[in-house]
């Protein structure tokens, strides 16, 4: 099977929201998950992909597209990774979950370390404070953590 | 469900596979501090699978051109290394680990502990097992899987 660019076809994808984005096949085909189907010949026109949204597989395949460009260098992508990832928290949840549910793993590691970044060298407060994270552990439990894990504090 | 702006605890809603991939990004002092924030990313960081013990892991010091000679030959600073190291294995429910890596200027004072961490190591089924312990001992790296 050909899957270079001079030769993709096109192939429709549809959200869960009903939207549906034509995709050449050799972008769409980043993702694992589509890449199977087209595989097996159970690549339906519209593919439906239940649990992506519009907006969310707009983002994925922009990312896919960019990843797909023969053309683009290393340090072209990772640039241009950079800029991608600077988003609000529920689009890069979006994006996580997509990149799971696609098998995207380039993307997936690029939204986690994302998510890293932003918890690296902060203090659990702060951490917290950015993602909105409940404390439900009993003063006892907490003061027992913290003392397991005193080192990383000092 | 469109991309909404809203901050609410997005990042507890990941399924725990996620979450593990989010905290193997991390170093291990980020994610022992992690661990306090609630009981899954407690138990998701005693669970890791990629133990790395070093410098920067442990104590968020670069040892930029050798500058760390002096840190690292500190008594106290290889006794908490040591420390580290034996809590955080300890606090460990495995079930396997993937890479277990302990690069770290220690003496032969060190011995013991460094057979508990390899004993550690085979109990947990480790695929890859990597010890840097500079000049004291003799660099030791293994990889195995299902011969132990």
């Amino acid at each position: 099977m050909s899957l270079s660019p001079s030769t993709s076809k096109m192939l429709s994808l549809k959200s869960s929201d009903g939207k549906v984005l034509e995709v050449e096949e050799h972008v769409a085909v980043l993702c694992e998950t589509i890449k199977s189907l087209v595989e097996d010949g159970c690549a339906d026109s519209p593919i439906p992909l239940a649990n992506v949204d519009g907006a969310t597989l707009g983002n994925v395949m922009e990312w896919c597209k960019k990843h797909a460009d023969q053309k683009a260098s290393a340090d072209d992508l990772e640039d241009w990774d950079a800029e991608f990832v600077e988003r609000d928290q529920g689009e890069l949840y979006h994006l996580i979950m997509a990149a799971n549910y696609l098998n995207i793993k380039g993307l997936l590691d690029l939204i986690c370390q994302k998510v890293a970044d932003m918890i690296k060298g902060k203090h659990p407060e702060k951490i917290r404070e950015i993602f909105n994270i409940e404390n439900d552990f009993t003063p006892e439990q907490q003061e027992q953590i913290r003392k397991d894990n005193s080192w990383a504090f000092e | 469900m469109g991309n909404n702006t809203k901050t609410d605890d997005r990042i507890s809603e990941f399924p725990e596979g996620i979450l593990s991939h989010i905290l193997s990004f991390l170093t291990l002092r980020d994610a022992a501090k992690a661990s306090v924030l609630s009981p899954t990313w407690r138990y998701l960081c005693a669970s890791t699978s990629k133990l790395s013990f070093d410098l920067f892991t442990v104590f968020g010091k670069n040892d930029r051109m050798g500058m760390c000679t002096r840190f690292y030959n500190l008594q106290e600073n290889k006794l908490k290394f040591v420390k580290v190291v034996d809590q955080f294995l300890q606090l460990h429910r495995g079930p396997k680990i993937d890479s277990f890596r302990v690069c770290y200027c220690l003496g032969n004072e060190s011995a013991c502990h460094i057979d508990r961490w390899i004993s550690f190591a085979v109990r947990m089924r480790t695929e890859k097992l990597e010890l840097d312990t500079f000049f004291s001992f003799p660099k030791i790296a293994m990889s195995s899987s299902s011969s132990w």
